[in-house]
């Protein structure tokens, strides 16, 4: 549907998210909408005029009606694969020499699209997760989508000989390849900045031809200055539509 | 994940050794080889007998 009416997809909107997330959708005569842990995930579609349930996150295209104020949910970073090909000019001079970084230390690795073996990613995802305790969102559905495997989503997995140090995820909707975690091992420095320019450069992801979905910040200032540093192609908000209290 | 959570945070220490400690329940590949893939549009991203890229 959204699709149909050229709204612009949302990080959450894919098949994988809707069924890591358990969203249900519901339809009728006039429209459809996702519900999830209480809410209407997303604006119903086409929008109708009468609605006024609280919205999780809007989408591109659609201006909330008088009777619901806009609640600032997350940035949302769009980038273009081809500019990491590229990382042509001053203002990818940090990101550039940073990318460098880690593989000049550990020259002996590869990247890979088959898991050597499952324990080796299981232990990685609770390395990763151990340093976010406090933080995390979502973990359950991270951590669904990095260890099962689901006919939407595509892992890439970083190995230093073999240690396994670095799995990318990605899944996609109509328009935008959702890049939805990159994990580390932790206490490597740069691996980070070397991982993530590994996924944009990736053949597969450039020959697509999509631009990238790469989330949020999820009010983290440090991560919000790391994306920044990538130069992306669009930075916007999303919102959560909440009724005004009367 | 890069994205906000409509639920609280957070996650536990027992989940956490279960990862470290591989126990935590993944699916094996063979098991659930799904192959209704949809595919990306314009791509058949990662199909059979893909070359693994290297990164070094």
């Amino acid at each position: 549907m959204a699709k149909k009416l050229s709204v612009v997809p949302n990080f959450y909107m894919s098949e994988a998210y809707f069924d890591y997330a358990r969203l249900i959708e519901h339809s009728d005569k006039d429209r459809v909408w996702v519900e999830g842990n209480g809410w209407c995930v997303f604006p119903p579609l086409p929008y109708p005029i009468d609605f006024d349930e609280n919205i999780w996150c809007d989408m591109g295209g659609l201006c909330p009606p008088d009777w619901y104020q806009k609640k600032e949910l997350d940035w949302e970073y769009i980038f273009d694969p081809w500019d990491f090909n590229d990382m042509t000019g001053g203002k990818w001079n940090t990101f550039r020499k940073n990318v460098r970084k880690w593989p000049r230390g550990n020259p002996n690795h590869a990247y890979l699209s088959e898991l050597l073996d499952n324990l080796s990613a299981e232990h990685l995802m609770g390395e990763w997760l151990e340093e976010r305790m406090e933080s995390a969102q979502d973990a359950d559905i991270m951590i669904k989508m990095a260890l099962d495997h689901h006919p939407n989503v595509r892992h890439m997995y970083l190995y230093r000989g073999r240690e396994l140090v670095g799995i990318n995820v990605f899944d996609w909707n109509y328009r935008y390849i959702n890049y939805r975690l990159c994990i580390v091992k932790p206490g490597e420095r740069f691996l980070d900045e070397y991982l993530r320019f590994l996924f944009y450069t990736n053949s597969d992801i450039l020959l697509s031809g999509m631009l990238v979905n790469d989330g949020g910040t999820l009010g983290r200032e440090g991560l919000e200055r790391f994306k920044d540093k990538m130069n992306p192609k669009i930075k916007r908000k999303r919102y959560s539509w909440i009724k005004k209290e009367l | 994940m890069g994205g906000k959570s409509r639920k609280s945070g957070g996650v536990s220490k027992g989940l956490i050794q279960r990862l470290k400690s591989g126990n935590y329940k993944s699916l094996k590949k063979d098991e659930t080889k799904d192959t209704t893939t949809d595919d990306m549009p314009g791509l058949d991203l990662f199909g059979d007998g893909e070359e693994a890229e290297c990164g070094s």
